[in-house]
């Protein structure tokens, strides 16, 4: 876990360092005793410099973290991504038209028997269409 | 009186008390399944909360709060895994007593303890919650700034073994909470070229996407086996005497549940733990616990459900979430355009009050539901992880598009379960980011009327008492967890 620990670091370093010298180009205030738009930023953005640097020297000097199990981290990815195919495709097709398929192959994938991936592809779905869709209105793209 | 009949009015209506039963009913699935628990089910819920009034709404979340925190003893029980982090004291005697054949007496007794100690938590927050809000209306903006600033101080104690990262989480929360249009001067920050960010990170968004989908993909992670679960029955019932002679445990329980769920940050966690180790102090027969005392089921459970009164009083009455699903709630609070604190009480009493009557109607009725439905438990609890991982990310997408119809939110909200995911790998807890989030908003912009009342001058906020007394709070809160981490590590140290 402790490169995982660093690598994160690293990025947060890298998006603070670039949210201070963004607000570095705010207007100053024109209101008397005004903090402004960039104060609290850069503070904040600051504060997570010295936080991210104090989690990579503790990372090296601190006490051994647990190790970072990577066990099943495919299936998650795969769950993410399948995630990201149907929203992208929902924008396109009927709401059952797509969920209902996508349902069925991602409990199927994800280990449970044709019986309970065609009972779930029906309940899920279906139950997220009347709920929202019929009796709260959300007009679904 | 008048805001009582309000609250009378608002709860006893058809929708009011199905949403009443219908959150209670899900949030007793939601606590029994480990791994889900009261923060993603009320994330979750938030949308269905949209057309509802919001006093209709914030009981159908909160029946939901309420009923998980029982629920969670059921698969503690049943299958020595606590639903929620809430029941995990209600294991080391609940499942014992199972595996001896009085399952189903362990959970009459989780169920009664739980009835209890929630109704008495509730009735605390009735009775406190009027006095506090009197005095916190003579809070100014360096007041409401200071509190903000001990709130934020609570994020060292939500943080648990990993304070670093979890101070880390709070400022990623405080940083995501200044992206939109600055409130004081208009400019918009860290919007680029998108519109929908104007008005800020949909907080709905980034609920959803660090409770609910982080948690679905680390669902997805494990095979997909369960637990049998069987509830075992000697006939052994615990009846009216039975409840009757615990009442002293009840008690206990519940007035140490009432006590640790208000003070911020700490947990019906927290309070399970003390409230079954004062138990075991108590009893004459200290040794049988661990063993199958029923007492040791009792006590947690009364503690943990007495906390949701308790943690509901600092939201209610400071704005300040007094446990992480509070914080969520806060969310929901705002979602619907209202301001926890004491301008609550005085612009919607119907919400407060209807709050404070729906909480006295959830609870007989997570006890009649509880009772009725305890044979379906096993089927719950026999759901796999591939059904519960899918259902979740499909009410998570449809659930953040409800909030503005907007696709980019949807995105939004896969982009932090991603982030989340790998974050809640790496031991970075999410309920700071939450937090953070929440008073991260109120605290810059009371820093900023504080300063232009003051011209620019920072003694402001040491010219006031009040101002000064909740400074000193906060410093002594933030440094408070470093130094006793420091001393266990130093006594350890000396011991070795």
């Amino acid at each position: 876990m402790r490169y995982g620990t660093i690598g994160t670091a690293l990025v947060l370093i890298v998006v603070a360092i670039t949210m201070i010298v963004v607000a570095g180009n705010y207007p100053k205030p024109t209101t008397l005793g005004s903090p402004g738009p960039a104060r609290l930023p850069i503070i904040f953005g600051t504060l997570l410099v010295i936080l991210s640097g104090g989690l990579i020297a503790r990372s090296f000097v601190g006490p051994h973290e647990p190790e970072l199990t990577l066990q099943g981290m495919p299936r998650a990815l795969a769950l993410a991504a399948g995630t990201a195919i149907c929203i992208y495709l929902w924008s396109f097709l009927n709401f059952l038209v797509l969920f209902i398929p996508a349902t069925l192959l991602g409990v199927r994938l994800l280990g449970a028997g044709w019986t309970g991936a065609i009972i779930a592809a029906i309940v899920i779905p279906g139950s997220a269409y009347t709920l929202f869709g019929l009796l709260l209105n959300v007009p679904f793209p | 009186m008048q805001n009582l009949l309000l609250g009378i009015e608002a709860v006893f209506t058809w929708q009011g008390l199905l949403a009443i039963f219908v959150g209670t009913a899900l949030g007793i699935v939601v606590g029994a399944l480990p791994g889900l628990g009261p923060s993603l089910g009320v994330a979750l819920l938030i949308p269905a909360t949209f057309s509802l009034s919001p006093s209709v709404g914030f009981n159908l979340l909160v029946s939901l709060y309420i009923a998980a925190e029982y629920g969670g003893s059921i698969s503690a029980i049943l299958i020595g895994t606590p639903g929620t982090a809430a029941a995990t004291a209600t294991v080391v005697d609940g499942y014992p007593m199972n595996r001896q054949g009085r399952g189903a007496l362990a959970l009459q007794t989780s169920l009664s303890a739980s009835t209890f100690g929630g109704v008495v938590g509730a009735i605390a927050l009735i009775v406190f919650s009027q006095p506090l809000v009197v005095f916190v209306l003579q809070f100014g903006p360096p007041e409401y700034f200071a509190l903000g600033l001990f709130g934020l101080t609570l994020i060292a104690s939500l943080s648990g073994d990993t304070i670093l990262k979890g101070l880390a989480a709070g400022i990623i929360g405080l940083l995501l909470a200044v992206v939109g249009v600055d409130p004081i001067s208009g400019t918009p920050r860290y919007t680029g070229s998108f519109f929908e960010l104007y008005e800020g990170i949909p907080f709905l968004a980034v609920l959803i996407g660090v409770f609910a989908l982080a948690e679905a993909f680390t669902l997805a992670e494990r095979d997909d086996t369960r637990k049998e679960a069987r509830i075992s029955d000697s006939g052994e019932k615990l009846g009216l005497r039975g409840a009757a002679s615990m009442l002293p445990t009840f008690l206990r329980g519940s007035a140490i549940g009432t006590v640790i769920g208000a003070i911020p940050g700490a947990g019906a966690n927290i309070a399970g733990w003390l409230a079954y180790d004062q138990e075991r102090r108590w009893s004459d027969k200290p040794e049988t616990f661990g063993k199958g005392q029923i007492k040791g089921v009792a006590a947690p459970e009364a503690a943990n459900s007495a906390s949701v009164g308790g943690a509901l009083m600092p939201l209610l009455t400071l704005g300040l979430p007094g446990s992480p699903t509070t914080a969520v709630l806060i969310g929901a609070l705002i979602i619907h355009g209202l301001q926890p604190g004491p301008r609550l009480f005085a612009e919607n009493p119907d919400v407060v009050y209807g709050l404070f009557v729906g909480m006295l109607v959830a609870f007989p009725m997570l006890f009649v539901l509880g009772t009725a439905a305890m044979p379906l438990w096993r089927k719950v609890l026999a759901l796999p992880n591939s059904v519960l991982a899918v259902g979740i990310v499909m009410l998570s997408l449809v659930g953040t598009y409800a909030l503005r119809n907007l696709m980019f939110d949807v995105w939004l909200a896969l982009l932090f379960g991603i982030g989340g995911y790998f974050l809640k790998k790496l031991r970075f807890p999410m309920a700071p980011l939450v937090l953070a989030m929440v008073l991260g908003a109120i605290v810059e912009s009371n820093y900023a009327r504080s300063l232009i009342m003051s011209q620019g001058s920072h003694g402001i906020f040491f010219e006031r008492p009040l101002s000064i007394a909740l400074i000193l709070v906060a410093a002594a809160a933030l440094v408070w967890p470093l130094v006793s981490l420091v001393m266990r590590r130093w006594r350890a140290a000396g011991a070795a």
